[in-house]
């Protein structure tokens, strides 16, 4: 690590005592700066005066829903907010990532998936790290040239599915609400487009990954939508 | 009601009877009278106790009397002389009208006892159909309540009686105001003259007596061993006598052994199932609690170790020791996450967030999210492009696939395969197979497969025998089936099927 790096600064709000401190112990020990908050007063304090480059944000929140949190934040700041949750929520989150999340994660969680997709969101709203071409096990994407490769060989794709994978390359990494692809592909709401969307990732599937059955790269997120997982590029 | 109508029979056929002695004595007197200097009054005195021989053969007792009273007033008076005078001047005819009559009289009375006790005959072979009946139907009756509608039926049925049964309670000498039988007949004040009945009754030990009361008429109900209860029976006081009581006695004696047999039975039944449901509960504890203290036991144990300075400086000592932490974490995790939706199976609160679903692509990421437990078990998937949609909680049916997967894989040997297939969509029914190679459950067991808490015999420790129950649960609240059996060429194939939408 470079000590003179600025350290990115996190935001913890959850009002477990015993998971704030594991958290901050992973976090610290991983070069991030730690700001603690237990419940959604001293959360807002905390975000106005430290000004975090990451929120982990548990929903269940003693004095607010955390959700009421989120929308309160994102009326004047754009900062990453990653929720916390626990599994069989997923109606929640998705109006979580639709209230303006960038990503959730499952209780119980592994902590390098933590801070996997902590480094995914700064490096989105910090816009770095934009290469050109995009590479995740064995799919390769030079999005200059708009080629795509799986195992080094070209794959044809339509002018829908390369936007769809586009879309999820500019947002590697992160969760993607079927409603918000609808709306970055057709300007349109979800209920109609659903079926149209699941077939277009099928058909996509089918090119970008090596089981198309189990797949690796193209994952869903059942109930809430896709993600493009960033996997160590095989050889 | 049977009994009025008998009576009325009974008393017509006796004035037919009186008229039908009258006639033929009379109409024997008159034929005999010209020719009584033929034949002579002797003659036609035998005669005339040869008709009432004949009538005896069809009249009752006192049309009888009354015939031989009128044949031997007939003979004096029209026959022997002096003619037309009830005087008798010879010895002789006093001599013979006497033994006539008596001769008459001892017919009749002999008659009459025969009579007698033919239909005394008749009538217990009645009783004793009757009764034959009643406890060929009270065999049938297999719990109490059955037993005691049958009794109530045939009550009604045979003796016009409506009827109520108190019956004593389960522990204690009391008698439970549960009433039992024609339930419409149950009132406090009937109940408080059948708990006094009961009362008397358990301090005399013979006591059979019946009790009026409140409109009815109760008798306590006792079997060869104890006094089990009171019955009551809807008998008016002017309906009452001696041979009906002593019937209905005999009924209810019938009844009390049938009841004081079902009583037995049922209290032995209820102590199997509670000393089952007490093995069961044994079972589930066992196996929950040796579940929950085993991750527990290795997180210690994990956590001493990374404090031993010795072992926690060796690298892969390390990881491997955060390798079993967070193994033991999933493994508690899976448990608690498998109670908790016991308990909400449980608890009726299950609701359903519907939504449409794509089971290939369900199944490809229960498979992603099974990676490492998969590593032992080559997996394949054969599902067709075109699966139709579901409506369904996804988050539920994701807990059914992974349930029947981890069963699988924990289940079978290491190496082998589990394939999952679908078969041909049927009308409104898409069914998914998950088959393993491994070597099957007992045909004996396979019914119970998806029963809370059910282990196969033998199989190998760890898991608590929730997550295929639960599977089945979250399965049928969205109208599915769940089916297990074992592959005609080994391994055991679970198919889940359900409804699709268009």
């Amino acid at each position: 690590m470079d000590k003179n790096r600025i350290k990115y600064k996190v935001l913890i709000l959850d009002d477990e005592a015993q998971i704030r401190r594991l958290l901050r112990m992973t976090l610290e020990s991983n070069d991030y700066k730690v700001f603690e908050a237990g419940s959604s007063k001293e959360g807002l304090q905390a975000v106005t005066m430290n000004h975090p480059d990451v929120i982990l944000l548990d929903l269940g929140l003693p004095d607010e829903n955390g959700l009421a949190f989120l929308r309160r934040v994102r009326e004047w700041s754009a900062v990453p907010v990653i929720i916390l949750t626990v599994q069989g929520q997923e109606s929640v989150m998705v109006s979580a990532l639709d209230s303006g999340a960038d990503d959730y994660m499952t209780k119980p969680f592994n902590s390098g998936e933590l801070l996997a997709r902590i480094r995914v969101a700064i490096r989105h709203s910090l816009r770095i790290d934009e290469s050109p071409v995009f590479r995740s096990g064995a799919l390769e994407v030079d999005i200059n040239s708009r080629v795509t490769r799986l195992n080094k060989e070209e794959v044809k794709l339509t002018a829908t599915e390369y936007s769809l994978l586009l879309i999820f390359i500019r947002n590697a990494g992160k969760v993607l609400t079927h409603s918000y692809i609808s709306r970055e592909i057709w300007a349109a709401p979800y209920a109609d487009n659903a079926q149209i969307l699941r077939v277009h990732i099928a058909q996509l599937r089918k090119k970008i990954e090596v089981y198309p059955s189990v797949p690796e790269i193209l994952i869903t997120e059942p109930g809430v939508g896709y993600r493009l997982k960033m996997l160590p590029v095989t050889e | 009601m049977l009994r009025t109508s008998l009576w009325k029979n009974s008393f017509r056929s006796d004035f037919i009877e009186y008229l039908i002695a009258v006639t033929v004595i009379g109409a024997t007197g008159a034929i005999c009278f010209p020719l009584r200097q033929i034949i002579g009054y002797q003659s036609i005195g035998l005669i005339l106790l040869m008709m009432i021989a004949i009538l005896s053969l069809f009249l009752g007792g006192w049309p009888l009397l009354l015939a031989a009273v009128l044949n031997v007033l007939i003979l004096d008076y029209f026959f022997q002389e002096p003619l037309f005078t009830f005087r008798v001047e010879n010895l002789h005819d006093l001599f013979a009208n006497i033994a006539d009559f008596i001769i008459a009289c001892i017919a009749i009375i002999l008659i009459t006892r025969i009579r007698k006790s033919r239909a005394f005959l008749i009538k217990s072979k009645e009783n004793q159909n009757i009764l034959f009946n009643f406890l060929e139907s009270l065999n049938d009756a297999i719990s109490i309540s059955a037993v005691v509608e049958i009794a109530q039926q045939s009550l009604k049925k045979q003796f016009g009686l409506d009827s109520v049964i108190y019956l004593k309670e389960n522990k204690g000498r009391n008698l439970s105001d549960l009433p039992l039988g024609d339930t419409l007949l149950h009132t406090h004040a009937g109940f408080t003259v059948a708990s006094s009945l009961f009362t008397d009754a358990l301090a005399v030990k013979d006591y059979d007596q019946g009790k009026p009361g409140e409109g009815m008429f109760w008798f306590s109900l006792r079997d060869s061993r104890d006094l089990l209860g009171v019955i009551g029976v809807t008998l008016k006081p002017e309906q009452k006598d001696t041979e009906l009581i002593m019937q209905l006695r005999s009924y209810i004696t019938l009844l009390a052994s049938t009841l004081g047999r079902e009583i037995i039975i049922e209290t032995v039944r209820e102590k199997e199932i509670s000393a089952q449901s007490e093995k069961l509960f044994q079972a589930i504890l066992n196996s929950v609690s040796h579940e929950l203290r085993t991750p527990i036991s290795i997180i210690t144990t994990a956590v001493d170790n990374l404090n031993d300075i010795h072992t926690s400086s060796d690298p892969e000592k390390r990881l491997q020791i955060c390798n079993e932490l967070e193994f033991a974490s999933l493994r508690l995790n899976n448990l608690v996450e498998n109670i908790l939706d016991m308990s909400r199976i449980e608890s009726g609160m299950l609701t359903l967030n519907l939504q449409y679903c794509d089971i290939a692509d369900m199944i490809g990421s229960v498979a992603n999210d099974l990676k490492s437990e998969l590593v032992g078990h080559q997996l394949s998937i054969d599902l067709p492009d075109s699966l139709p949609l579901i409506l369904a909680d996804i988050s539920l049916i994701r807990q059914v696939f992974l349930n029947i997967l981890r069963n699988a894989i924990m289940y079978t040997p290491l190496g082998t395969a589990v394939e999952i297939s679908s078969g041909k969509p049927e009308k409104d029914m898409i069914s998914v197979t998950i088959r393993d190679h491994g070597n099957g459950v007992p045909e004996d067991s396979l019914g119970y497969l998806f029963n809370k808490f059910y282990r196969v015999p033998g199989s190998k420790s760890g898991g608590t025998g929730l997550g295929l129950a639960i599977a089945r649960a979250f399965v049928e609240a969205h109208g599915g089936h769940l089916n297990a059996f074992n592959h005609p060429e080994g391994g055991l194939s679970v198919s889940i099927s359900f409804k699709t939408q268009n």
